[in-house]
């Protein structure tokens, strides 16, 4: 008994029944799920089964047909706003204004969340990430790895429980990567979910403790702790 | 199954064809000669209802747009988009009919009447209103876009309105505006063409939206 | 406080890749040089069509400025960071239409005095209600142009749509400006521009309004 109300105390989103379909073609049919704290839950599923479109509808860049979504008890899909300020968005492109430096990038989305925080944190984190000669370049001229980096620092610097990523690898060298092996270590201990989606099930597997197996426009499998072998079947089954 | 299988829609078609033909027959034979403006009058009984109807078929459009943003059902959709080619085809028309008339009693086709030239800006409206919905992208965005747009037009109009209303107080005032101080069969005919036109509106507009929820069906099925 | 942030970042931009004001300053001298040449005509047979003239030239001015007003957004997608911000849409309107306001004025403020010295614009007569009027009418054009040219961002042939759209719309604005604009011109009493005034005033009001509530539905993808 006890123990259930710790699951449900954990649960930081809870989706139900969300459907989005694209000139009238139903991408999404009925997803429902829930992701609690200090969790990492992996989208795998064949190309075009909409796990883009889940994530930018649970971001809010789209809204659904229908459907619910929870964040910490706030509702997503209605003009309320306040639940964004839990989430962070992490897409295929790089989300910055090409004619701001890294630092006003950072700077400005922090103000949208309300987050004042001193130029010298974001300037200590340039660094570390080895951006630091780039500071006052217009992230146009950036390349992909550095954007990548970037997102990373944006990531760091905002307060969020949520996390949508979408192919967070793509673009990364081993250096990039070992920085968001390190960052997704830290963020499940710090107790917040993450969502992503990737084709690299061998990363995968290292960091998901959920996969959920998107085809035909629902969940159709769930699998806890999965394993490289358990993906690389449903990805391969045909139907 | 097709528009007329069902039984209410042959009815309602059957009523509406013998009751335009009743009226055309009134407005020929019966409906009495307005001095100086002789046969041109006429026009009026069709002019004034076709009017009537771009006006309601706009208003629908106002309210199943404001309903499809806020339920976002694609019924609602449908709704929106008959009631803007219904209304916009008698938006044409009116702009067919006014200078037909305008030309034996004014001299010249085109005057900047007001509300002649309202209808002329709408029908531009609304011919960007279907460009959006052709090339605005995938159907709900395109759908979404054109609710917005059928709300900023509907708003537009009375602004629209007052605007060139006063622009040119030169031109001709209104023709109609005299017509209740003709003889009362003026008025019965009137009234009874714009019931008859009324009647057509909701005929052409059952029909699309019939014809628009096909189309709704065969996309879906198409993606199965 | 966000939308002070947004706004802030609206005129950064612009400030830094200058793509607005500069397309829009060039492009209003040329027509405006285009005019005295096409029209070639004294100044006396000329003040009857200067005031339709130049509101012409700032419409198809501010078509060019809100061509660009979302490229920004649009290029690393960065909509995408905002719409997914903790920010309503109607503030996003209203930052992208009260920045977009200050560029149009930004570049009347080069465009106008061309007006003056070519074509013999003269406002002398009654140059506090020249401003006014000015302001109330680049504020009307602006709401209306913010939502097309945000629905014309995720359009093919958004570049068509906006003006297509845009200047039907706008059509009671630009005949009430050209009417305040002619008394102003003629320097005759300013009792007959109220009627004008006022509908400037509840177009832009009503726009604004309208714009705030439906830019949910015009943002998102």
């Amino acid at each position: 008994m006890s123990s259930e109300i710790r699951t449900s105390d954990s649960v930081i989103l809870s989706v139900q029944h969300v459907a989005k379909s694209f000139h009238h073609k139903k991408i999404l049919k009925d997803v429902s799920f829930q992701l609690s704290g200090a969790s990492a839950s992996v989208l795998i599923g064949p190309n075009g089964v909409g796990k883009t479109t889940l994530l930018k509808t649970l971001a809010g860049v789209m809204r659904p047909d229908s459907g619910e979504a929870h964040l910490v008890s706030l509702p997503l899909f209605t003009e309320n706003f306040s639940h964004r300020k839990h989430l962070i968005y992490w897409s295929h492109q790089s989300l910055f204004y090409p004619a701001f430096s890294g630092m006003e990038n950072i700077r400005f989305f922090l103000s949208l969340r309300n987050q004042s925080i001193h130029d010298q944190k974001i300037i200590e984190q340039l660094d570390y990430f080895g951006l630091l000669p780039q500071i006052n370049d217009p992230v146009r001229i950036y390349s992909a790895g550095m954007l990548q980096r970037l997102t990373m620092i944006k990531m760091i610097l905002s307060d969020w429980k949520l996390a949508l990523m979408d192919e967070p690898t793509s673009a990364l060298d081993v250096d990039g990567l070992d920085h968001l092996n390190h960052l997704m270590k830290q963020w499940k201990e710090d107790g917040r979910a993450l969502l992503f989606s990737t084709h690299d099930i061998g990363w995968a597997e290292s960091w998901a403790d959920t996969a959920l197996c998107i085809r035909n426009g629902v969940i159709e499998q769930e699998i806890s702790s999965p394993k490289f072998q358990d993906m690389h079947h449903f990805l391969s089954e045909k139907r | 199954m097709t528009y007329f299988s069902k039984k209410g829609n042959v009815l309602l078609a059957i009523i509406t064809l013998v009751l335009v033909l009743i009226g055309l027959w009134a407005i020929i034979f019966v409906a009495p000669m307005i001095p100086q403006q002789e046969w041109a009058q006429r026009i009026f009984y069709y002019h004034v209802p076709l009017a009537w109807n771009a006006f309601l078929g706009y208003m629908g459009v106002l309210v199943f747009s404001i309903i499809y943003l806020v339920t976002r059902k694609s019924k609602w959709d449908i709704y929106a988009l008959s009631a803007a080619e219904v209304g916009t085809v008698f938006c044409l028309l009116i702009l067919i009919t006014g200078p037909i008339w305008a030309k034996p009693i004014w001299g010249k086709a085109w005057t900047w009447e007001p509300r002649l030239t309202t209808t002329l800006i709408l029908f531009l409206l609304y011919v960007g209103y279907f460009m959006i919905r052709e090339f605005g992208g995938p159907y709900e965005r395109s759908s979404r876009y054109a609710a917005v747009l059928g709300i900023l037009a509907a708003i537009d109009i009375p602004l629209i309105y007052f605007a060139v209303d006063f622009w040119a107080p030169a031109v001709q005032s209104h023709p109609q505006r005299d017509m209740s101080a003709h003889s009362s069969m003026v008025l019965k005919i009137f009234f009874f063409s714009l019931f008859t036109y009324t009647l057509i509106l909701i005929n052409m507009f059952r029909y699309r939206v019939h014809v628009g929820k096909l189309e709704l069906q065969k996309l879906e099925e198409s993606h199965v | 406080m966000t939308l002070l942030h947004l706004i802030k970042k609206e005129i950064r931009q612009e400030i830094r890749a200058k793509e607005s004001i500069i397309s829009m300053v060039v492009f209003g001298t040329s027509v405006i040089l285009l005019f005295s040449f096409a029209f070639n005509a004294t100044p006396a047979e000329f003040s009857r069509f200067l005031p339709g003239l130049m509101w012409m030239t700032f419409l198809f001015v501010s078509v060019l400025g809100l061509l660009r007003s979302f490229s920004a957004e649009k290029e690393m997608d960065a909509y995408a960071a905002l719409l997914s911000s903790p920010v309503d849409r109607g503030s996003i309107y209203l930052g992208k239409l009260f920045a977009f306001w200050i560029f149009l004025l930004f570049a009347q403020l080069f465009t106008m005095p061309l007006f003056a010295l070519f074509l013999n614009l003269n406002i002398s007569a009654h140059f506090f209600t020249f401003m006014v009027l000015v302001l109330v009418t680049d504020w009307a054009i602006a709401a209306v142009g913010i939502m097309i040219s945000g629905m014309g961002l995720r359009t093919r042939m958004g570049e068509v749509l906006v003006p297509v759209l845009m200047f039907p719309l706008l059509s009671p604005v630009l005949i009430s400006a050209t009417k305040v604009t002619h008394t102003i011109v003629s320097g005759s009493t300013l009792a007959g521009t109220n009627f004008w005034m006022m509908i400037l005033f509840t177009f832009a009001v009503v726009f604004t309004a309208t714009g705030y509530l439906t830019f949910g539905a015009i943002s998102e993808e």
